[in-house]
């Protein structure tokens, strides 16, 4: 099971008293939405719209200023082992090898070690680091490194995988590499996605749906099925055409602004 | 973080040990042997033929047999044993003692503030300073030159640890929470080990400041053993040529501990993490 709904969110930073009003930075007032089970979804929006803001809260990271958060009927209010996290920086632990990162998260379920390290070298193999599982995280490739993230957040068998700009580190080629990998993987394990991303085209290959956001305070002002069948194919003639939404999606709301 | 080197992939090189290695070991040993050729060389004729009397400035034949019988007799031995027990008790119990201490520091904000005048008010106070105020305290004992030692090593070792904890690597902290780690276990599973290059270079600083200060401590309080004690007895004695073997063995044991012992564990952590840092 992994159901995410997400409940009139709002999120404000630095309301001070006498300053600008008392208003502070308004993220966003009012963001509803949620992920049906098996579901691969994405955010995209233009940068500083707040879609990073939305994963932290998610993820437990950082506190709403309004609003819920439920995954699987349960609220959020801290991390748990029910959501797992791919960081953009990767934030892998360097001192510890491959598996050793990928088993972190089963060790604080007190998985025991056998089985930790069965489970560990199942979920090396699907990320395709077999022969890299006693490698230091220093010794990987970028991509490779976000592999690791991937291992180690699908380890804990999380309710929901999210996904904060997971691929934004890395060169042209291996984003695309990346994004095969990761589409392949999803068919393998259908697991709930929330996917942060300002790339339109890694959106519409990846997901099922595509949740634009804009404004300020921020709004969902898109949300578009992606009903291409899988595997996709970048060269699709809906592909196009999907690109084309949600590109006028995003910038109509950066010449609304203008005017 | 910018140290990230894309799309190199570290395989274990396989040195071919026939030609290569040999050659390097040469060169490295010439880059070596040749300085040192050249200043015995000179000093010898110095002596010689400089004009300075041999109880000033004696030939290197006199120091090395100086060294040898120093050696014979032992005390030489016993000069570095009591040295070093010194210098080991003190950095032990100095690390044990500074290490939680800056670690609460960088923790927790209140330790912060109210420990971070006094440490950087006694940083400023050079451990050698407090030297009259030991001996008003432990007359002319061994325990005048261990608790500054112990002072140094500390100190040294809480600031470095402090700083070490608050610079750790923000995200890393987010992914330990992520997965699970909080309170104690966050601790021993991240911050610890994402906190230890400092901290172990930290400890060799530590070891370095407090040898300095040690040879010194040792001139001025008799202790019976230790280099330092050595050194100044034999110009009460106006051993000339044990002044300088003294000399000598206390830059090649200081050496050797600092490049062999130190620097080799703070390498081994230092290429671990992965921090792209030129060690000195």
């Amino acid at each position: 099971m992994g159901e995410l709904r997400v409940d009139n969110l709002a999120k404000r930073y630095g309301a001070r008293r006498g300053h600008g009003g008392g208003a502070g930075l308004r993220v966003f007032d009012d963001l509803s939405f949620s992920i049906a089970d098996g579901e691969f979804v994405s955010i995209i929006g233009p940068s500083g719209c707040g879609k990073t803001t939305v994963l932290n809260l998610v993820a437990g990271l950082d506190a709403p200023s309004g609003g819920r958060i439920m995954v699987d009927g349960k609220a959020v209010d801290r991390p748990g082992l029910d959501r797992g996290i791919v960081f953009q920086e990767f934030a892998l632990f360097p001192w510890l090898t491959v598996s050793e990162n990928v088993a972190f998260g089963l060790k604080s379920m007190g998985v025991p070690a056998q089985e930790r390290a069965r489970k560990a070298s199942h979920f090396v193999d699907l990320v395709g680091l077999t022969q890299f599982a006693g490698y230091y995280p220093n010794q990987l490739s970028g991509g490779m490194r976000q592999r690791v993230g991937l291992g180690r957040a699908l380890a804990i068998d999380p309710s929901v995988l999210l996904m904060d700009e997971p691929f934004g580190a890395l060169d042209a080629q291996t984003r695309v590499a990346m994004q095969n990998a990761l589409a392949d993987i999803w068919l393998e394990t259908r697991k709930t996605v929330l996917f942060i991303t300002h790339d339109i085209r890694e959106s519409i290959f990846l997901s099922d749906r595509v949740i634009v956001l804009a404004g300020r305070p921020s709004q969902i002002v898109l949300d578009l099925r992606i009903d291409i069948p899988r595997p996709r194919n970048r060269h699709d003639a809906k592909f196009q055409d999907h690109e084309a939404t949600l590109e006028l999606a995003i910038s109509g709301d950066a010449s609304a602004r203008a005017g | 973080m910018a140290s990230i080197q894309t799309g190199r992939l570290a395989k274990p090189v396989v040195r071919d040990f026939s030609e290569s290695l040999w050659r390097r070991l040469w060169t490295d040993f010439v880059y070596v042997a040749v300085p040192i050729v050249v200043v015995l060389v000179a000093w010898e004729l110095f002596a010689r033929f400089g004009g300075v009397p041999a109880a000033l400035f004696p030939s290197v034949g006199a120091v090395f047999r100086a060294l040898v019988a120093m050696a014979a007799e032992g005390t030489l031995w016993a000069d570095i044993a009591g040295t070093f027990v010194r210098l080991l008790k003190c950095v032990i119990v100095g690390a044990v003692v500074g290490t939680p201490l800056g670690a609460l520091m960088g923790y927790f904000r209140s330790w912060e503030r109210a420990l971070v005048v006094p440490l950087n008010f006694l940083l400023a106070v050079p451990g050698t300073a407090l030297f009259p105020l030991t001996m008003l305290w432990f007359g002319l004992s061994e325990m005048a030159i261990l608790s500054i030692l112990f002072y140094e090593v500390v100190l040294t070792v809480m600031a470095n640890t402090w700083t070490g904890v608050k610079s750790i690597d923000l995200s890393l902290i987010r992914a330990g929470r992520a997965f699970g780690a909080t309170g104690t276990s966050l601790f021993w599973r991240v911050l610890l080990p994402a906190a230890l290059p400092s901290i172990i270079s930290g400890y060799r600083l530590a070891f370095s400041r407090a040898w300095r200060i040690l040879i010194i401590a040792e001139m001025l309080v008799s202790v019976g053993a230790g280099l330092g004690y050595r050194l100044y007895w034999a110009r009460e004695l106006f051993q000339t040529d044990v002044v300088y073997a003294g000399l000598l063995v206390v830059g090649i044991v200081g050496l050797l501990f600092e490049r062999v012992v130190l620097r080799t564990a703070e390498a081994m952590t230092v290429n671990r993490w992965g921090t792209v840092r030129v060690l000195d």
